[in-house]
């Protein structure tokens, strides 16, 4: 006799719910219903993020001015403006995942005033740091400077997969029975 | 001989594996008990890889 194994209900995506843990790590989860989950994605990635931070000196989340970074060719084409910014400051395209607490970089790009030392809101908070604290950071400090800019982005990258858990649930479907031979990405509980 | 905690990497590290392992299990899986035993599993394999690598490259230092 064929073994018919019963195919499981499509998961419905949830999209305002990824959208919410893109802005704050967890939230989707928690107006999913699966709070503890919510709480543990919270405080684990902003915990790693201004860890990371903390151990960077406060000055390892910003954006370079486009003027303010050499020429990037890729192919022949040249890149100009956030590209440009961003091809010099990759490290951003992982930290602007963890959301919310990588906005005021955006922010200090956007309204960036050569001629003042501060920015608006935010203060010198995730500012492009002038070159000599820059290089003073890295010329007296360990690794340990290093070391932090990459917790940042760990702590960003790990948020693409706390979207995809608040948009389509969690990979293995606990719920049901487990000797199903592919697991489909599961449910979630309502 | 160097104070332990001296070297921030012993506690750095710990606290970067085990969020990575808690939070990467926790999309995988709901139901608590698999959570955390994943994470435990995953916890285990990344710290055998790294100490493997610490020991091959502590060979190397040795005795090459």
């Amino acid at each position: 006799m064929p073994d018919v194994t019963p195919v499981s209900p499509a998961r419905r995506l949830d999209p305002l719910a990824a959208l919410l843990s893109f802005a704050l790590p967890g939230l989707g989860q928690v107006v999913q219903g699966r709070i503890a989950k919510g709480f543990l994605f919270f405080f684990a990635l902003y915990g790693l993020f201004f860890y990371g931070m903390a151990m960077g000196q406060w000055k390892n989340v910003w954006l370079p001015q486009p003027d303010d970074v050499p020429a990037v060719d890729i192919l022949g084409y040249k890149l100009e403006g956030t590209a440009r910014s961003l091809a010099q400051r990759r490290e951003y395209l992982g930290q602007f995942w963890i959301g919310a607490a990588a906005w005021p970089a955006l922010v200090q790009y956007v309204n960036f005033d050569k001629t003042k030392e501060t920015g608006p809101i935010f203060g010198s908070f995730q500012r492009c740091p002038p070159e000599e604290v820059l290089n003073q950071l890295q010329r007296d400090g360990n690794k340990r400077w290093d070391l932090g800019w990459v917790f940042t982005v760990i702590a960003g990258v790990l948020n693409l997969l706390v979207i995809y858990d608040a948009l389509a649930g969690p990979m293995f479907r606990d719920d049901e029975d487990e000797s199903t031979s592919s697991p489909p990405a599961g449910a979630t509980k309502s | 001989m160097m104070p332990f905690f001296a070297v921030s990497i012993y506690y750095d590290m710990p606290i970067l594996l085990i969020v990575v392992a808690l939070v990467y299990s926790a999309t995988r899986h709901d139901r608590w008990d698999k959570i955390l035993k994943e994470a435990g599993r995953w916890l285990w394999h990344i710290v055998l890889f790294l100490g493997g690598i610490g020991v091959v490259l502590y060979a190397l230092s040795t005795w090459l």
